[in-house]
């Protein structure tokens, strides 16, 4: 992780010869092998020959908000998939990175390997780098929706054993205990029955089969052939249920459309792509009718999450959420962090004065990796936009119509609210969502000027009147 | 208003992040964690090694507990930003590291050295376990001498040290002639005792990490020795499972050798082997503190046979909990029994499990551990460690730092406020840290940070000066430590000579070059106030304000000792409409350490309309407190008043918007015990209160701009000048202010203090730091509060130099050209206000990289309203204010 954000040399350089030959070799080879008007990412430090391909539409990674290519290199891993994701939401297809972009792999490790994680790479080669499709899953994917199962079922990462120990996995998923047998060529391992979480293994000779099933708990991977040198093997992921798992809560999360939004339907496979598979769950939209019953009126779910107008979660956010309220019993709310269309950090949640004042915590960080902002905290209130509580909180409550908008007052009084009874509000650091308001830090600001104006207001003056006032100003529906 | 606002926060320092399934004292880190978390403590951990997207780095998130790694690079400035309470430091070679940062910059923090197992104890036992290629048995040398000495130097160097047994803490205890600094804290486990029933256990189990080398050479021991001890059909029947981390392949293949071993290595979890095994062993022969593997068998009810080392620390008897034998053959025997004979193997499993819960119950361990850091916090700081980790430090780093205190201190003396000073660097910034003038590195890159490499040649370092100065640089310091630059650059020396003015020249510290015309104009202005070798002239100054020995031998009267009656200490709080912040300050002043008896409180209300006096009776029941009213007349009145009602010994004069640190009275009154020299004033640290919200320009008035309590450079027991004596945290002699008089009641804010302070100075006065002397400032400023205080220090800085004609006075004071500097800033102030008012309002939704430039500029803008609020102050005081004399005051 680098310390701090370098700036970049942008702009072509004036030399021209064999670099513009390679350029143009490049830019010929990608429009070959890609289909016609795909969106393209390439990792390039601004030149524009790079990008423009005849056939598919070429645009720089990292980019500023208008497209051209970013002053600044990503602070770090964490930072760039963030960015990687929203240009994702926002259509991007393929991601290249050219060989002459090789410093990546030393400089964003975790980067490369959430690509390698999640997407297919469809071509590697040295003239061309390594291009990762994104709109198709890698053969990794499928492990890690098991470990991510597991984390909810579980309450902690899985233990894998590796057998086969030429299969190099462990460096793609360091946050599992990976250990491997004594003896990789026995067909007998010396473990327990049912004493590890996963079992790694190359080809599926039945009798080691046999084995691994008898001792893992949650899972055997079997990998297959790899297509080609570099290229990740076929995975093959056979869930077993052999240990207890924990009662998983149902789910409702309550979407709200935004002006500068990406198309609902979009949204919503999006969303629905991180749900994990079995999770009893059901997406609602709030109305854009104000006369119409609010949406989390209706939402069945024990736990019911808000995911505001704007707002798109990143793959993995839903998990944490989960193990938070069932690690924490006293959790009433929990809220995601949310990072900027830079993948810098928006905010986390907030901090309310005694006098009533709100104030933004982590606001407009430059590195959301920061420890200061990497751990699950306490807070006033959560991000008003990407929250989760219990059905039961809000179902006692004089909710806003339009709650889990921009109306910072609004979460704050809830959050104010649930922890007068006790609850306890957090800040869960792994859950993260985009924000994609072209300028979030000022309009918040402004609405939280607005409104602690309007809380002071209400406290004093026209009680009664309070929930029109925050729903005809805090709503941007 | 309760006194601690937020909860009580640990550092925690160890080599890997802690993690309960890695090895033993990973676990023990981890469950001390657990205990501190569920007390609603916050946690910080630094660990040497590890990244935060690890396992073990998810669950201690998931804790609450944010993750900082490499203590090298982060130790200082987590402890320099954040406020520890404690710092719980694993092993000793990791607090050896630490402990000089934090005496250094956090004086506060109680040091706490988690010692794991004794490494002296078991390094020395293992020495004399090994056996030279001869035969000869092995002995101590020199290696393990040195190693000793750093270890028992930081255990002595700490406030506490936790053992895991108390043989070992007494061990400890003995060495440092510290009685009360060991707490035995034993290992803990939260197991259930094994549902597998004596029938279906089957095999013996050896758990160890084999990273440790106790293990590998138990795991050797056991299988080339004991093992072919033991009769064929009882291996047959309990085969060996041997279980732990890092079993290499070597290891295993030669104890399967042995026949019937398995070597299992690295498991999730040891429990089920231990629940399913008959019994298991532990046969070390050498290592310290307690082991864990013991621990975890008689928690699930395993019986255990193991050599009296591997018992060592805790209390388990031979035959009665465990099976203990020495010798191969003996050790080889209990096991045949404890497989053969199930009388026995009850009673054992059953006395183990009890005697396992009556010493490492987690809920006893827990209460334990947390009572003895209540303890720890409840005493003083051990005042010793400060002087051993400053003597221990680089002779030439100490050396260096000096030269950065002179310089500064020349610097402030020589060169007027707010100057553009480049610094000869090699990137240092502390040399930049120059009191109120604005520092660069020469040479520079862009956004003045140091280029990184020195002038190609002469010409280069030209031009780069040239730059410079059109950039607003008007002067340029050679530090000491940059005075080859004047051999290797001899060019470059010539046109510093021709074309600029030398202001200063110590050979011992630094030369300044006045490199702009008006530096140059202002260094001749101020020749005829220096002597003609420069150089000479600071050495005295120092020594006499350096030195407190040399000025005890300047005045008969300054020998004069009082030292010995500081037995008690009067606090004199002026205050004036601060009832709220009053009552803070009263609480905080309740709950000393120091008896009740050996302090009084005496707050003097300058004319408050509110309800002081209520507040002040409501503490009066608590503690002894006087409460004096009198008509609203200004600060040095009410601080005399103060004096003149004390009745002990030593006064400290004390802010009613500050909060007292537990230990602060028994430290000012330590500090004066230690420097009995009636001379002799005792100033305490100062910081911000943790409740409050650090903003910028807080940060700039103690931090950058040192307007306010700000201890850069200044070492623990520094003997200080009168320019010190700051009020509100500074405490002295009562005869002293008897004999020489008190504050000048013309002063009603500001300046009162160093107008004192100055007057003593004449018989020899000083101040000593004591940075163990901790209170908290709990009253926010805010950028237009902070200009107002500086007009109307500006008006007392005025008053102070018309008493004294003094040059130093006058210096300190400022009010030289203030007419001049006035008029030439008075048209821009009112835009300038306004432009910080644009930027702090705006700062915090500008983009990052935006942000910084904004924060020099508000820095800038600052230091200059500051100053020129000075200026109208001095100014609007110079229209007003007659002809002064100095006061004649005395107590009687």
């Amino acid at each position: 992780m680098k310390a701090r954000r370098r700036i970049r040399a942008t702009g072509p350089s004036r030399r021209r010869g064999k670099g513009d030959a390679v350029r143009s070799s490049f830019r010929r080879r990608i429009d070959e092998r890609l289909p016609v008007k795909a969106k393209v990412l390439v990792l390039s430090r601004g030149h524009e020959q790079l990008i423009r391909f005849k056939r598919c539409r070429g645009a720089h990674f990292p980019q500023d908000a208008s497209g051209r290519c970013a002053r600044y290199d990503p602070i770090n891993s964490a930072v760039a998939i963030a960015h990687l994701e929203a240009l994702r939401f926002q259509g991007a297809e393929f991601v290249v990175l050219p060989p002459t972009e090789d410093s990546w792999r030393d400089n964003y490790p975790e980067f490369i390997r959430y690509l390698q994680r999640r997407y297919r790479l469809t071509e590697q080669t040295a003239e061309l780098g390594a291009i990762y499709s994104l709109r198709e899953k890698s053969a990794w994917r499928e492990l890690e929706d098991a470990i991510s199962e597991f984390r909810i079922d579980h309450d902690r990462e899985p233990t894998v054993l590796n057998w086969n120990g030429e299969l190099q996995i462990g460096e793609l998923f360091p946050e599992c205990r990976w250990f491997q047998p004594p003896s990789a060529k026995s067909d007998r391992l010396p473990y327990l029955d049912k004493s590890v979480d996963f079992v790694a293994m190359s080809g599926r000779d039945a009798v080691r089969l046999k084995e691994a099933r008898r001792i893992a708990t949650a899972a055997v991977i079997v990998a297959g052939v790899a297509a080609a040198r570099d290229f990740p093997p076929s995975v093959v992921v056979e869930r077993l249920s052999a240990s207890p798992r924990k009662q998983r809560p149902s789910i409702s999360v309550v979407v709200a459309q935004g002006d500068v939004d990406l198309p609902l339907k979009r949204r919503l496979a999006l969303l629905q792509e991180t749900i994990p598979a079995g999770l009893d769950h059901e997406i609602l939209l709030c109305p854009i009718s104000t006369s119409k019953t609010p949406a989390w009126k209706k939402a069945k779910g024990d736990l019911i999450i808000f995911i505001g107008p704007n707002i798109q979660p990143l793959p993995g956010w839903l998990a944490p959420v989960l193990r938070l309220f069932d690690a924490k019993v006293d959790a009433g709310v929990v809220g995601g962090r949310i990072v900027n269309f830079d993948g810098t950090q928006n905010h986390i949640g907030g901090i309310a004065d005694p006098n009533g004042a709100l104030e933004l915590l982590g606001a407009q960080e430059v590195d959301p990796a920061s420890p200061v902002f990497g751990f699950v905290r306490e807070v006033d209130f959560c991000a008003t936009t990407f929250l989760a509580t219990r059905r039961s909180l809000i179902a006692g409550s004089d909710l806003p119509r339009n709650f889990g908008g921009h109306d910072m007052a609004a979460t704050a009084a809830f959050c104010s609210n649930a922890r007068a009874q006790s609850w306890r509000v957090y800040f869960e650091p792994d859950s993260w969502a985009i924000s994609f308001t072209s300028a979030p830090a000022a309009s918040e600001t402004r609405s939280m000027k607005a409104a602690n104006i309007r809380t002071r207001r209400r406290a004093t003056i026209h009680r009664t009147r309070a929930s029109h006032s925050a729903s005809r100003n805090g709503s941007e529906l | 208003m309760p006194h601690r606002l937020t909860p009580k926060h640990a550092l925690v320092c160890c080599y890997y992040i802690p993690q309960p399934d890695l090895d033993s004292y990973s676990r023990r880190l981890f469950h001390l964690i657990e205990f501190l978390r569920d007390a609603d403590w916050r946690v910080t951990v630094l660990a040497e090694k590890g990244a935060a997207g690890d396992s073990s780095a998810t669950r201690l998130r998931h804790m609450g507990v944010p993750l900082y790694f490499n203590i090298a690079k982060a130790a200082k400035t987590l402890v320099e930003t954040e406020l520890f309470d404690v710092a719980l430091l694993g092993f000793w070679h990791i607090a050896q590291k630490v402990i000089p940062t934090i005496r250094a910059l956090s004086p506060a923090t109680r040091v706490v050295v988690d010692s794991g197992d004794i490494h002296l104890l078991r390094h020395a036992r293992q020495i004399f376990q090994s056996r030279s290629d001869e035969g000869w048995p092995g002995q101590l040398d020199s290696d393990y001498a040195a190693a000793m000495i750093k270890e028992l130097n930081t255990y002595a160097s700490a406030d506490a040290v936790l053992t895991v047994s108390q043989k070992e803490a007494d061990l400890i205890a003995d060495l440092t002639a510290e009685e009360r600094l060991c707490f035995a804290i034993p290992d803990c486990e939260e197991l259930k005792t094994s549902p597998v029933s004596q029938a279906k256990r089957k095999g013996v189990v050896f758990v160890g990490n084999f990273e440790h080398p106790p293990n590998v050479e138990a795991l050797e021991y056991f299988c080339g020795e004991i093992l072919p001890r033991v009769s064929e059909p009882v291996r047959k029947a309990h085969p060996v499972q041997v279980v732990g981390n890092a079993l290499k392949p070597s290891l295993a293949e030669a104890a399967e050798k042995a026949g019937y071993v398995q070597a299992i290595g690295w498991v999730p979890s040891v429990l089920p082997y231990l629940e399913r095994a008959r019994l298991a062993v532990v046969p070390v022969r050498h290592g310290a503190g307690t082991k864990r593997k013991l621990l975890q068998a008689l928690a699930v009810g395993t019986p255990v046979v193991s050599s009296t080392i591997g018992v060592e620390g805790l209390n388990l008897r031979n035959e009665h909990d465990i099976l203990i034998a020495d010798d191969a053959g003996a050790f080889a025997d209990a096991i045949t029994r404890l497989a053969s004979d199930d009388e026995l193997w009850k009673r054992l499993q059953q006395n183990g499990r009890a005697s396992f819960a009556a010493e490492q119950e987690p809920e006893l361990v827990r209460r334990r551990f947390l009572e003895a850091l209540e303890l720890v916090l409840m005493r003083q700081q051990r005042k010793a460690a400060f002087m051993r980790c400053a003597k221990s430090e680089n002779p030439s780093v100490v050396e260096y730092r000096r030269i950065i205190h002179r310089i500064r201190e020349l610097v402030r003396r020589k060169i007027p406020a707010y100057a553009q000073i480049a610094v000869v660097s090699r990137g240092d910034d502390e040399l930049l840290n120059l009191n109120k003038r604005l520092g660069w590195h020469f040479p520079q890159g862009p956004n003045n940070v140091y280029v990184g490499y020195h002038p190609r040649d002469s010409l280069d370092a030209i031009r780069h000066l040239q730059r410079l100065r059109k950039k607003g640089a008007a002067w340029l310091v050679f530090p000491k430590t940059a005075f080859w630059w004047f051999d290797y650059y001899p060019e470059f020396r010539r046109y510093l000579d021709v074309n600029c003015r030398v202001a200063i020249r110590d050979p011992k510290t630094c030369v300044v070059y006045a490199v702009s015309p008006g530096a140059v104009r202002w260094a001749r202005q101020h020749r005829g106030r220096k002597r003609p070798d420069e150089s000479k002239q600071f050495e005295p100054e120092i020594a006499d304000f350096g030195d407190p020995a040399g000025s005890r031998d300047r005045g008969d009267e300054s020998v004069i000792s009082v030292g010995a009656e500081a037995s008690a200490i009067s606090i004199v709080i002026p205050t004036f409409n601060r009832a709220d912040l009053l009552e803070a300050t009263l609480e905080t002043l309740a709950s000393q350490s120091l008896d009740r008896e050996k302090y009084e409180v005496l707050v003097i209300d300058d004319g408050s309309s509110n309800h002081t006096a209520e507040v002040a009776k409501r503490y009066s029941r608590r503690y002894r407190l006087k409460y004096f009213y009198h008509p609203h007349k200004g600060i040095a009145a009410a601080k005399n008043r103060g004096a003149q009602g004390s009745s002990y010994p030593i006064v400290f004069f004390f802010d009613d918007d500050d909060l007292a640190d537990r230990q602060l009275l028994l430290e000012h009154l330590q500090a004066h015990r230690e420097h009995p020299a009636e001379t002799t004033a005792i100033l305490g640290y100062t910081t911000w209160a943790r409740s409050l919200r650090i903003t910028e320009v807080m940060r700039f008035v103690t931090g950058i701009g040192h307007y306010l309590f700000s201890y850069d450079g200044l070492e623990m027991g520094q003997p200080l000048d009168f320019t010190y004596f700051w009020g509100g945290r500074t405490s002295c002699k009562r005869s002293l202010l008897q004999r020489h008089g008190l504050f000048d009641e013309r002063f009603e804010f500001g300046s009162e203090d160093i107008e004192l302070a100055y007057r003593l100075s004449r018989k020899g006065f000083n101040v000593i730091l004591n940075r163990c002397a901790v209170q908290y400032m709990n009253r926010p400023v805010t950028f237009d509060e902070f200009c107002m205080r500086c007009e109307r220090q500006g008006r007392s800085q005025l008053q102070f130099s018309m008493l004294h004609d003094d040059p130093v006075v006058q210096n300190w004071c400022g009010v030289r050209g203030a007419k001049e500097r006035w008029h030439k800033h008075k048209p821009l102030l009112r835009r300038k206000v306004s432009e910080v008012h644009q930027i702090e309002s705006g700062i915090d939704r500008r983009p990052p990289a935006q942000r910084q430039t904004l924060l020099d500029e508000l820095h800038k803008l600052y230091w200059w309203t500051f100053e020129v609020f000075k200026l109208k102050g001095i100014i609007e005081e110079t229209n007003t204010l007659p002809r002064r004399q100095p006061a004649q005051l005395s107590l009687h």
